[in-house]
C-alpha cells in the first residue's frame, strides 16, 4: 500500500491520463478513502478546466483561408530572389577566401563557362526536355491555380445568385465585375454547363 | 486510418511530385500551427507571418524529409524554433508587443449569458488573470504545458519538439501544474476567477 506522499507525485499524471493501468488502479483505489488526495486532485482538475477555457482562441476564417496563397507567394518571391544572390555570394566568398584575385577570377570564368557552354550546346541542338506529369508544379503556377480557383468560386457564386433570384441576371453587375477581375486569367475556359442552357456565352454575351 | 500513416503517405506523394499533398498537409495543420504560434507570440500579424514561414520551410525541406519522427512533431519543432527566434529578436529590438487581451475569445452567442457585455468584461478579466498565470511559468514549463494541454501532444512528442528527455518533460508538466495550482487556488477560493 502506497502512502499519500508517494502518490502525490502521481497526481498530475493521473489527471492528465498519463498513468499505466496498474498505477491508475492504485490511484483510484487510494482516492476512494483519502479526502486530502481527492481535494488535491480536484484542485488540479480545476486548474486544467480554467486554463483550458482561458486558452480557447478563435482565428478569423479569412486569415486561415488566405494562408496557402501567401505561402506560395512567399515561395515564388524567395525563389526568384535567392537563386542569383546565393550564387553571387558564393563566388565572392571564394574570391575573399583565396585572396588572390587573378586566380579567383580565372576560377570564376571557368565555373561560369561550364553552364554557359552547356546551355549554348543544348540550345544549338534544340533539345527540349518534355515535362513529365510527375514534375512538381512551381509555386508560381500554384498561385495562378489558386487565383483560377477563386475566379471559379466567384463564378459559381454569381451563377447561384442568379438562379436563386431567378430574375434574369439581376446581378449582371456582379457578373461583369467578376469578369473584370478574371481578365487575363482565362476564367472563360472553365467548364460550366449551367451557362449553356441559359444561352449565356462567357465572352460577354449576357 | 492512422493520422501518422496518412501524413507519411501525403509526404511520399509530395516527394513523388504530387503538389496536392502539400496543400492537404497545410489544410490539416494550418489552424493548429497558427493557434500554437498565436499563443506563443500573442500577436496576429506575427503569428501569421511565422505560420507562413513554417510552411515555407516545410515546403523546402519536405523533399528530403525522412519519417524518423511524426510529421506533426517535426512541424511543431519548426514552429517552436521560429517562435524562440522571434522572441529573441523581439527582445533585442525591444519593440512594443500587444498585450494578452489581443487574443480573441470565442465569439459570444446570441441569447446567451455570453452576450451580456458586463459578463464579457468579467470573463475577459478572468481569462487574462489565468493567462497571466500561465505566462509566469518558466519558458520550458510553459512550452510543455501549452503543447500538452492546448495542442494535445503526447509527452514523447513534446520531448522531440523541445529536444529534451521525456522524463524532463514530465517534470516540467508536474511543476507547471503545481505552480498554476498555487497561483490560481487562492483566487478561485476568493471567487476572483
Amino acid at each position: 500500500m502506497k502512502t499519500c506522499k508517494q502518490l502525490k507525485e502521481l497526481h498530475t499524471e493521473y489527471i492528465c491520463d498519463l498513468l499505466d493501468d496498474e498505477r491508475m488502479n492504485l490511484m483510484e483505489e487510494h482516492l476512494q478513502h483519502c479526502p486530502s488526495c481527492v481535494h488535491a486532485v480536484g484542485a488540479l482538475k480545476n486548474v486544467l478546466c480554467l486554463t483550458g477555457e482561458a486558452g480557447t482562441i478563435s482565428i478569423p476564417e479569412p486569415i486561415l483561408n488566405n494562408l496557402e496563397v501567401k505561402v506560395y507567394k512567399r515561395l515564388v518571391i524567395e525563389s526568384s530572389q535567392s537563386a542569383p544572390v546565393s550564387f553571387l555570394s558564393r563566388i565572392f566568398g571564394v574570391i575573399r577566401s583565396t585572396g588572390n584575385w587573378r586566380i579567383a577570377a580565372a576560377c570564376c570564368i571557368l565555373i561560369l563557362s561550364v553552364p554557359v557552354a552547356s546551355i549554348v550546346y543544348y540550345q544549338s541542338r534544340s533539345v527540349v526536355a518534355p515535362l513529365s506529369s510527375n514534375d512538381i508544379q512551381s509555386p508560381h503556377e500554384r498561385v495562378e491555380q489558386y487565383k483560377r480557383q477563386q475566379y471559379q468560386a466567384d463564378l459559381d457564386n454569381a451563377l447561384e445568385t442568379v438562379y436563386l433570384r431567378d430574375d434574369d441576371w439581376a446581378s449582371v453587375g456582379a457578373f461583369q465585375k467578376m469578369k473584370e477581375q478574371g481578365k487575363g486569367h482565362l476564367w472563360e475556359s472553365f467548364p460550366d454547363e449551367r451557362l449553356h442552357p441559359r444561352g449565356l456565352a462567357p465572352n460577354g454575351g449576357i | 486510418m492512422d493520422t501518422m500513416v496518412e501524413d507519411e503517405i501525403l509526404v511520399a506523394h509530395f516527394q513523388a511530385g504530387g503538389q496536392d499533398a502539400f496543400d492537404e498537409l497545410m489544410k490539416r495543420y494550418k489552424h493548429k500551427i497558427f493557434s500554437y504560434l498565436l499563443r506563443s507570440v500573442k500577436n496576429f500579424e506575427d503569428a501569421e507571418e511565422l505560420t507562413i514561414e513554417v510552411f515555407v520551410k516545410v515546403y523546402r525541406a519536405l523533399e528530403d524529409w525522412r519519417p524518423q519522427a511524426r510529421f506533426s512533431t517535426w512541424l511543431y519543432r519548426i514552429a517552436y524554433n521560429l517562435s524562440i527566434d522571434h522572441h529573441r529578436s523581439k527582445s533585442r529590438r525591444m519593440t512594443y508587443s500587444l498585450d494578452d487581451e489581443e487574443l480573441p475569445l470565442d465569439e459570444p452567442m446570441a441569447n446567451d449569458l455570453r452576450s451580456n457585455p458586463e459578463w464579457q468584461v468579467e470573463e475577459k478579466d478572468r481569462h487574462r488573470i489565468i493567462r497571466d498565470a500561465v505566462d509566469r511559468l518558466s519558458p520550458n514549463q510553459k512550452a510543455v504545458f501549452m503543447l500538452n494541454r492546448y495542442d494535445g501532444l503526447q509527452l514523447n512528442e513534446i520531448a522531440e519538439v523541445l529536444g529534451i528527455a521525456e522524463g524532463t518533460v514530465k517534470i516540467h508538466l508536474h511543476r507547471a501544474m503545481k505552480k498554476l495550482k498555487t497561483t490560481l487556488e487562492p483566487l478561485w477560493e476568493k471567487n476572483e476567477i
